[in-house]
């Protein structure tokens, strides 16, 4: 499907992928030196593609970058309980988006007529 | 107000609890630890709560102890001053065991509620699946 709302939908669910192998890899960073925690964010430039009306034609772009958070001992600023709490809101809003798309296949599937 | 503030709030909460049991772990492990009477005590740690006016809780700042500690007559100590006396901080272990209950039990507390959260989270996107 190439509507706007399946764009959206990939977008989101491959930002959402993309920010849960991020955090996996902060939580694996959590005790090593001078390791500097990550953040991902899609939303910005999938909002304001959405706002222009040409999220159909945009190769979206989701950026990974440096937190500056404080660091700690052996100079990483990985915060566990962070992570572990953006790793359950993650997969939360991917069975969410999940969900969006089988809602969307189903809808497809009756149009069609098979079951 | 966001789709997952229950979790945000539970985050807070944890962060704070966790705040408080370091700073009663440092009291705690410096609850032996003398200084000469011309020195100041250790300063016992005291985390001042408040709550986030966008929901959760926040540390708002972190009070200190005595710097004059208790003087205490122990004239075998090597520190002691001419008159046999050291310097001890003003800490009461039994309030400080207290706390330590308080702050875990609270923390917990926030556990349960990110777990509860989530089932929430579950609950919901159960609704009009097939």
């Amino acid at each position: 499907m190439s509507d706007p709302v399946s764009f959206v939908l990939h977008d989101a669910i491959d930002g959402l992928a993309l920010r849960q192998r991020v955090i996996a890899d902060n939580i694996a960073n959590v005790d090593t030196p001078n390791f500097r925690a990550h953040s991902v964010d899609f939303e910005s430039a999938l909002s304001s593609a959405i706002d222009r009306g040409t999220v159909s034609t945009d190769q979206l772009q989701a950026t990974v970058e440096e937190t500056q958070t404080p660091v700690g001992a052996n100079n990483n600023n990985v915060d566990l309980r962070k992570e572990s709490i953006a790793a359950i809101q993650t997969q939360f809003q991917y069975q969410i988006v999940g969900r969006a798309f089988t809602d969307r296949f189903d809808r497809l599937s009756a149009a069609a007529g098979s079951f | 107000m966001g789709a997952f503030d229950a979790l945000g709030i539970a985050n807070s909460a944890l962060g704070a609890h966790q705040t408080w049991l370091d700073a009663i772990a440092d009291n705690i492990a410096n609850i032996n630890t003398v200084e000469p009477t011309s020195q100041t005590a250790f300063q016992a740690t005291y985390v001042q709560f408040g709550a986030d006016p966008n929901g959760g809780v926040e540390v708002t700042g972190l009070a200190k102890g005595d710097p004059q500690g208790r003087l205490v007559s122990d004239p075998g100590n090597p520190l002691a001053d001419a008159d046999g006396y050291v310097r001890q901080p003003d800490i009461d272990m039994a309030s400080e065991m207290g706390q330590l209950v308080m702050a875990q039990r609270g923390f917990q507390a926030a556990v349960q509620v990110t777990k509860t959260a989530q089932d929430t989270y579950t609950a919901a996107l159960q609704i009009g699946a097939r």
